[in-house]
């Protein structure tokens, strides 16, 4: 899988990708099983990340183009620092040099820490404060009040509508594990209810789907 | 005043006249969608189809055979846990693999063919325009794209790829009122129409060693006038909304033909669900709030706008007799 796949990915998963990358997106599905994978793989630090014991992100609002951004300096300012840089330009008597130097020894390994640990502060802020946090609504005249769910859902926001975007898929906004277990379990049969009263059978008639026992 | 009058009764047939006389664009977008519902039930295909919905993201197999006037179709989930459907006309038959934790009330993860696009869209040209945008290739063949739009922003509209030959859905996006975002997407990333389908591809691969349950078909009629006194009505709705007649006063469904709203009375004191408005899965929307001056609670489910659902809720009130 590509960088650039990976990248669309991610803004799939984001909400971000346009028509054309989402399409682009879709064919490789047919060709790249690992893509499937990584899905899958982002779907669960995703979900991992938006567990209540996980608060990391905290009023940090970084869109994934700025997590790649940062990610991008973060990369260049690796590529920039001097100490690493010196390293790799140096002729092999000198890089010994520098390897023995007292501070070199103590400092390398100190970046290269801090280094990681920006990475991964980074990775973990863009994947959990990209999720989608508004919904499509423009009227907020007619809005019923609206309170949160403990202390833990995040309060649905009414933002306006993107119209410069070409298009971009709507993830979810609430996912049922951040209801209580009664909560849950309502939630999910008035879904699978709703869901399920959907195939038409004629101009008169419906079908829904109810479970029967086995017989 | 009595001029202007005038004028404006004489423009209210042309809004009117769009609609009762379809463009030859929209004729032709309305013959391919007569088509399209004809080739899901009655074609033979065979394929793999992607299904993405918010956070949900579905691989299926499929398997599906019309013979003798009766369709059979083989749904296999291709990621995650192992869950094949088996469906009969109406009837489905859930195969999960066994383990500790099968959840039977999952959703049924079927895409488009499970929805309104089985219906016939034609009875719909009052509330929503049909359009032809050109050709594309989905799957490798050669597909004709439609827009489905909603007269009025209370609703989402769809855009379809169908088979330039058969007619078949091989794609589609839900979009959202703008027209622009996405909400959910179904694609077949191969697929292969027409031919026979063997006996042996429509058996459940799962069959011998797995926890099953049967999803009956529960027949409901759309009511034209209610036989029964309901308990709760609701007041607004959108144009074109009709109810569907079910066997529990607890729950009311309303469809357009396209998309669906349901509502659900919980009397009890103790409320299991917060007051929130909200999307779940990015394309269903949920409302719960109080019922005024009674105990319990309602809760609109619907693949509306939020602010469509918002009115709907807001709407709901019991009927005293």
């Amino acid at each position: 899988m590509t960088e650039t796949v990976r990248e669309l990915l991610s803004l799939l998963i984001d909400g971000e990708a346009s028509e054309i990358e989402i399409h682009r997106l879709l064919r490789q599905l047919g060709e790249d099983d690992s893509l499937i994978e990584a899905w899958a793989s982002y779907q669960e630090t995703r979900r991992v990340l938006r567990s209540p014991s996980n608060n990391l992100a905290g009023p940090v609002h970084l869109n994934t183009r700025q997590h790649l951004e940062l990610h991008h300096r973060i990369s260049q300012a690796v590529e920039k620092d001097t100490l690493f840089g010196e390293v790799s330009s140096m002729p092999r008597p000198a890089l010994s040099a520098v390897l023995t130097r007292p501070t070199a020894l103590f400092t390398r390994p100190v970046r290269a820490l801090a280094m990681a640990a920006s990475l991964v502060i980074a990775v973990f802020i863009g994947i959990q404060v990209n999720t989608p946090q508004g919904d499509d609504v423009a009227d907020e005249s007619q809005a019923i009040d609206i309170q949160t769910i403990g202390s833990r859902i995040r309060q649905p926001q009414f933002v306006a509508m993107q119209p410069n975007r070409e298009s971009e898929l709507i993830v979810d906004d609430l996912e049922l594990k951040e209801l209580d277990e009664e909560g849950q379990r309502r939630l999910r049969a008035y879904l699978n209810q709703h869901d399920r009263m959907a195939r038409m059978k004629s101009n008169t008639s419906l079908v829904t789907y109810k479970n029967l026992p086995d017989n | 005043m009595s001029r202007l009058h005038n004028i404006v009764l004489l423009l209210l047939p042309a809004l009117w006249l769009p609609a009762a006389f379809p463009s030859t664009e929209e004729s032709a977008a309305r013959v391919w969608l007569t088509r399209m519902a004809t080739a899901l039930h009655e074609q033979n295909y065979e394929g793999v189809f992607t299904y993405v919905r918010g956070g949900q993201f579905n691989t299926m197999q499929i398997v599906h055979r019309f013979k003798d006037g009766k369709e059979v179709e083989r749904l296999l989930q291709l990621n995650g846990e192992k869950l094949e459907i088996l469906r009969i006309d109406d009837e489905l038959v859930c195969y999960h693999e066994k383990s500790d934790h099968v959840d039977l009330e999952h959703h049924v993860p079927m895409g488009p063919f499970s929805s309104a696009f089985s219906e016939n869209l034609e009875a719909y040209q009052d509330l929503y325009r049909f359009s032809l945008h050109g050709d594309d290739r989905i799957a490798g063949r050669p597909a004709i794209k439609l827009g489905i739009s909603p007269r009025f922003n209370d609703r989402y509209g769809y855009r379809l790829w169908l088979d330039k030959e058969t007619g078949l859905l091989l794609q589609s996006h839900w979009l959202d009122v703008d027209q622009k975002r996405v909400r959910e997407i179904f694609q077949f990333t191969t697929v292969n129409i027409g031919g026979d389908i063997d006996e042996t591809m429509l058996v459940s691969s799962l069959a011998g060693d797995a926890i099953s349950h049967r999803l009956g078909g529960e027949v409901v009629s759309l009511a034209k006038e209610n036989t029964a006194k309901p308990n709760w009505r609701v007041a607004w709705l959108p144009n074109g909304f009709r109810s569907v007649r079910v066997p529990d006063s607890n729950r009311l469904h309303f469809t357009d033909g396209l998309a669906t709203i349901s509502v659900f009375i919980e009397r009890s004191a103790k409320l299991s669900l917060p007051e929130m408005a909200t999307h779940v899965d990015g394309t269903t929307v949920v409302i719960t709030r109080r019922i005024k001056g009674l105990k319990g609670q309602i809760t609109v489910v619907g693949g509306v706008p939020l602010a469509t659902a918002r009115k709907v809720a807001a709407s709901v009130e019991p009927v005293i007799y």
